[in-house]
């Protein structure tokens, strides 16, 4: 295929400082902000996150059972805000839905994943099912936090819970004008952490030729839409 | 009132540290009440005191009804539902006024869609007297500020901005710059009134006349306070909550009510305080339409103010005339008196770099807590952010959907395309205003 790719594998701390001080219009800046105690942030290969201050904490449903579909965004989780200075109770073997203090935009050509610090996962604490980061991606990362331990754990907004890792993505030259433009808008520059945004279930497989689909109620088919 | 103040919710951990401590100065004075009436059922009644036992158990009825009017809507109002960032920040800029340090805003919900200040000083008397009585009840707290907001902007942060209005009150309060005041409304009242003042029988329509006066030049002094603090995203909050726009053809834009001036002599006021710090070329390159609506409104020739009054019909103009002459000339003194130049002021093209660094940000989706120019990182004042923001999200919100969507233009100009991306440019600005209380290594810009 021959793609031409000046820097490969894992960012290192000094490009991302580098990029970091570029123009916000050029498409190869990287945001982070605030960036704490800046001085001791960086690994050679990483940057530190800090936890947020808010969380959705999952409610105990009104049914017996989670659907995630259309009504669910707004019915499973109970937003809870703990300033820094205060800390969260995380009960074992319960789950919340935290944030990254930090706000973060990639350039268009580096992807990422988040890691729960070394440390943190000792205590077995978890913040990522789902740690991958798309180029261009801006937003305070949600975090699935996860206590799989069997005592209770106190979280302390604003302490460091996890480390991004940065790549390089192989962009074939001349297309990085498009890919520099982009951006997935499903989650797009959240400040919070936030529920998915799920369609019902019949919509979805109906697109792959499903239906009717068996929904609590009984079997319901979608009716495809009339064009405009 | 055990129910008032024994209310066994944990809220020390969700709500503000002022709000805990209000609540805890309820609960103190709830407490040393009940110590009271206890000792007081225990000793054997006096015939001789029973007069004086009854006139404070009426005090302290009246002082429990107004705590009870507090205490809920406190309650309310937890860190979830209070704009707290901008809280934050807004107590900051107040404390750099003189004698204003270390002031701290109590909010509370009303179900009103209004913003309200609630006058302290009564409270303060009250709260006095019955530490005279209640030996034991806790000092009531100095340098807090009450202030309801709609329970519905619990969380928005440009409406909000009203607040910096109710924030006048309470600094023309704590100030007590009721003496500055009263010596030109006395004045204005010999002037215009000499026949009242010199015939004791027209007290009451004296104090009446009196009454307006005070109303309108407080009114006036708290706008102008107001755009001292926060600048001209105070105007645009005012023009967007009571719906301004347009009004320059209203039947009512003249009209002065009981407790407040017309729209047009507001935005006299609003022109003189914006010319005063400076903010008209930012309005003029940013926020035109914004910038014609005032200049339009405060064109007005004053003459075209009307008050009337069915009460005293025939000292309604004269009041009006009054304080147009003789009162509203002097605000601007006295709240210049109040900041002895704290004011937020713009800077010129400094601060138009800083409102174009911080819009550019907005424009691609990203906090404008960190700004960079030339290799070096900043942070805008908090003052200059809001007004960015508020500019940007009144003018330039359709260049971000166009920047973001790819679906096709007809989405920008979808209503609700507009309060998505409008929402999520007040996150952005809440979380800056958020981050930009965090230390780091950015330089504040033009410092």
């Amino acid at each position: 295929m021959g793609f031409i790719v000046e820097s490969r594998g894992i960012v290192t701390s000094e490009e991302m400082k580098q990029r970091q001080l570029l123009d916000v219009d050029d498409p190869s800046s990287l945001t982070i902000t605030p960036l704490l105690e800046e001085d001791r942030a960086y690994d050679i290969d990483s940057i530190d996150l800090r936890l947020g201050t808010h969380f959705l904490f999952p409610r105990v449903p009104p049914r017996a059972y989670y659907c995630p579909d259309e009504d669910s965004r707004n019915s499973f989780h109970m937003r809870v805000h703990v300033p820094l200075g205060d800390y969260l109770v995380v009960p074992p073997h319960s789950t919340v839905l935290g944030a990254t203090l930090e706000f973060i935009k990639l350039p268009f050509d580096l992807a990422g994943e988040i890691l729960t610090k070394s440390s943190v996962a000792r205590t077995f604490i978890l913040i990522e099912t789902a740690p991958w980061i798309h180029p261009n991606y801006r937003g305070c990362l949600t975090l699935e936090i996860a206590n799989v331990s069997n005592t209770a754990i106190l979280l302390y907004p604003g302490r460091k819970i996890g480390q991004m890792v940065l790549m390089h993505v192989a962009i074939l030259p001349g297309r990085e004008e498009k890919v520099a433009t982009m951006l997935d808008t499903t989650y797009f520059g959240p400040v919070y952490p936030e529920a998915p945004p799920f369609k019902n279930p019949q919509e979805d497989l109906f697109k792959i030729g499903v239906s009717p689909v068996m929904v609590i109620g009984g079997r319901q088919s979608v009716l495809p839409k009339a064009n405009p | 009132m055990r129910l008032i103040y024994a209310r066994s919710e944990d809220i020390e951990r969700t709500h503000r540290v002022v709000t805990n401590d209000y609540l805890g100065y309820v609960q103190k004075l709830g407490s040393a009440t009940e110590e009271y009436l206890k000792k007081l059922l225990s000793t054997p009644p006096d015939p001789r005191f029973s007069a004086d036992d009854r006139q404070s158990l009426r005090a302290f009825r009246d002082f429990w009804r107004d705590i009870h009017e507090f205490v809920k809507p406190s309650r309310d109002a937890d860190t979830l539902h209070t704009p707290v960032a901008l809280i934050e920040q807004l107590e900051a800029l107040l404390s750099r006024i003189p004698e204003l340090e270390q002031c701290q805003l109590l909010l509370c919900h009303t179900p009103e869609a209004n913003y309200i200040q609630f006058v302290r000083s009564k409270r303060r008397e009250k709260a006095e007297h019955y530490a005279g009585i209640v030996s034991g009840a806790p000092q009531f707290p100095h340098k807090l500020g009450f202030i309801a907001i709609p329970y519905s902007q619990e969380s928005c942060l440009f409406q909000n901005l009203l607040i910096c209005h109710e924030m006048g009150h309470f600094a023309f309060e704590e100030r007590g710059l009721e003496n500055n005041l009263s010596a030109y409304i006395e004045a204005a009242l010999e002037t215009n009134f000499p026949e009242l003042v010199a015939d004791p029988d027209s007290e009451s329509a004296l104090s009446w006349c009196r009454e307006l006066l005070w109303n309108w030049a407080e009114e006036i002094y708290c706008d102008r306070f107001a755009i001292g603090i926060i600048g001209p995203a105070f105007s645009f909050s005012y023009i967007e909550f009571f719906d301004v726009i347009g009004a320059t053809t209203g039947s009512d834009v003249n009209d002065f009510t009981d407790t407040h001036p017309s729209d047009s002599c507001r935005f006299k006021e609003h022109a003189e305080e914006l010319t005063h710090g400076g903010w008209w070329p930012l309005l003029d390159e940013y926020g035109k339409a914004h910038a014609d609506l005032i200049r339009q409104l405060s064109a007005i020739p004053e003459d075209q103010y009307v008050f009337i009054s069915d009460e005293r019909a025939q000292l309604d103009e004269r009041v009006l005339s009054a304080f147009r002459k003789d009162v509203k000339p002097h605000i601007g003194d006295i709240v210049r008196a109040t900041f002895q130049g704290t004011e937020t002021i713009f800077r010129g093209q400094t601060d138009v770099e800083c409102i174009k660094a911080v819009q550019r940000y907005l424009c691609a989706g990203i906090v404008p807590a960190t700004l960079v120019l030339d290799g070096q990182l900043f942070m805008p004042s908090p003052a200059m952010l809001v007004n960015a923001a508020y500019l940007f999200y009144l003018y330039s919100v359709p260049e971000l959907i166009e920047r973001i969507q790819t679906t096709g233009r007809e989405r920008i100009d979808a209503v609700s395309e507009r309060e998505k991306w409008g929402h999520l440019v007040e996150q952005w600005t809440m979380k800056a205003l958020e981050d930009l209380r965090l230390p780091g290594r950015r330089t504040t810009w033009g410092s």
